[in-house]
């Protein structure tokens, strides 16, 4: 989960304090299709992963804990 | 950038060139009247293999690049009169199978994917509705999770191929509450029940490409019928308007040198006040204003193929080259009516029907309105 605070903090600035590590950000309506895209490019460019088309599903952007799950997954099978 | 063509590339346009003036012959002016969609010429465009340009071997395709495909589709718009096949080829193309190519299981490629290549299935993609056209993920469709299937309810209208279809690529929301996360999409074979493809929808141009409505009514599909994962329709339908707004206009760029070629030769032989009418500079001002717009064009298009090989999105380079070519289409399409006079504007000269053709361009795969804000939100407006 060490990229949780990094997502915390971008989606923070961008939709204000109310962002949780476990609140659901799609029930919310805080990622509409356009931040959606941005974090994808957000996580690329901070993380150096690739997020394929196929991955971007609810059970991956649900939750920052989810965002974070799935990028450190990534980051592990990197390294 | 660098757009010079290889010898196998210039062999495949000469090639295609060859193909179209022999064997996309039949009367478009009498198929353009009568709406009628040729199975025929679309047979013969997938038996040359035009469907399968970009489609790996294994699924009996050429497996062309993006640059390649988009410079056999231009040389396909300028030996082929008939925008509309060329629009209903582009919308299985880019569409269906893109989409399927990229998301769909082995099992669903080998069902749709090899007999739509050679031309014996046609699939239509299903997401504008009655209420939501730009706002596409504002949809109204639902598919509900009942036990191992799906139960689909909504419309879909004007879905380009529909009344020729087999296979219909469907979205709808899973989760209403989920936005663009909510949506997903399925594969419905003409015929399921609960699946009623309306009648063709009259329109003004690209008249031999029919669209209709889709009714889903309790329509109770498979889990196996889902592509892709739940949720995963909002990215597929961006990576299918990726490809299509790239390519679809290739062949209006081909359509461009055409209808150029035709406007050049009218106005060395027609004569007026003892002279061609070329030697006239309102004439040649309008031929020379067509010639910007389809090396414009043709730049825009290749700059953005060019940007979309080298991995990038390129949104904004592809919503440039889609916004220009279309207007520039639009244009060219009333000057070249102007430089025929009274015979541009007679039906059975077919000159007029590039110009009705042309404007469905400024409205499918995001209307001209939706590429400026794209753009203008790229320049950080």
């Amino acid at each position: 989960m060490a990229s949780a605070d990094q997502i915390r903090g971008y989606l923070t600035t961008k939709f204000g304090p109310s962002v949780s590590v476990d609140g659901s950000l799609l029930d919310s309506g805080l990622l509409d299709s356009l931040g959606i895209f941005e974090l994808v490019a957000f996580l690329q460019d901070t993380f150096g992963v690739e997020v394929a088309d196929e991955d971007i599903v609810p059970d991956n952007f649900e939750t920052v804990a989810q965002i974070s799950s799935y990028v450190d997954g990534k980051l592990s099978a990197k390294a | 950038m660098e757009f010079a063509w290889s010898e196998d590339q210039l062999a495949l346009r000469r090639s295609i060139l060859e193909f179209a003036a022999a064997a996309l012959t039949e009367d478009i002016v009498a198929l353009d009247r009568s709406g009628t969609f040729s199975r025929e010429q679309w047979n013969k465009c997938a038996e040359f293999g035009i469907l399968g340009l970009a489609v790996p071997e294994e699924y009996g395709g050429s497996g062309h690049d993006i640059l390649t495909t988009m410079m056999a589709l231009e040389a396909l718009g300028s030996g082929c009169r008939d925008n509309g096949l060329l629009f209903a080829l582009n919308a299985q193309m880019w569409a269906v199978q893109a989409p399927i190519q990229r998301f769909a299981t082995p099992a669903q490629r080998e069902r749709y994917l090899s007999p739509m290549v050679r031309g014996e299935m046609i699939g239509a993609h299903g997401i504008t509705e009655p209420g939501s056209g730009s706002d596409a993920f504002a949809m109204s469709s639902t598919a509900t999770r009942r036990g191992d299937g799906y139960v689909l309810n909504g419309t879909k209208t004007f879905v380009s191929n529909a009344p020729i279809a087999d296979v219909l690529l469907v979205f709808a929301s899973t989760s209403r509450a989920r936005g663009f996360m909510g949506i997903t999409a399925f594969l419905i074979d003409k015929g399921h029940p609960g699946l009623t493809i309306g009648k063709p929808i009259e329109k003004m141009g690209l008249r031999t490409a029919p669209y209709s409505e889709v009714v889903l009514d309790d329509c109770v599909v498979p889990v196996e019928a889902r592509l892709g994962k739940e949720g995963n329709g909002g990215t597929i339908f961006k990576h299918s308007m990726g490809w299509e707004r790239s390519c679809i206009l290739a062949s209006n760029v081909g359509a461009m040198e055409r209808q150029l070629q035709a406007c050049v030769a009218y106005a060395q032989e027609r004569q007026q006040f003892g002279q061609p009418i070329g030697k006239f500079q309102q004439i040649s001002s309008m031929l020379v204003e067509m010639k910007l717009r389809l090396e414009t064009s043709r730049m825009l298009l290749y700059r953005a193929g060019w940007c979309r090989a080298q991995g990038e999105e390129a949104v904004e380079e592809v919503a440039l080259a889609k916004l220009h070519i279309s207007e520039s289409f639009v244009q060219s399409s009333l000057a070249a009516i102007q430089i025929h006079g009274a015979y541009g504007y007679s039906t059975e000269v077919g000159i007029e029907r590039d110009l009705r053709d042309a404007i469905g361009g400024r409205v499918y795969s995001g209307t001209s309105e939706i590429q400026r804000e794209i753009i203008a939100r790229h320049m950080g407006l």
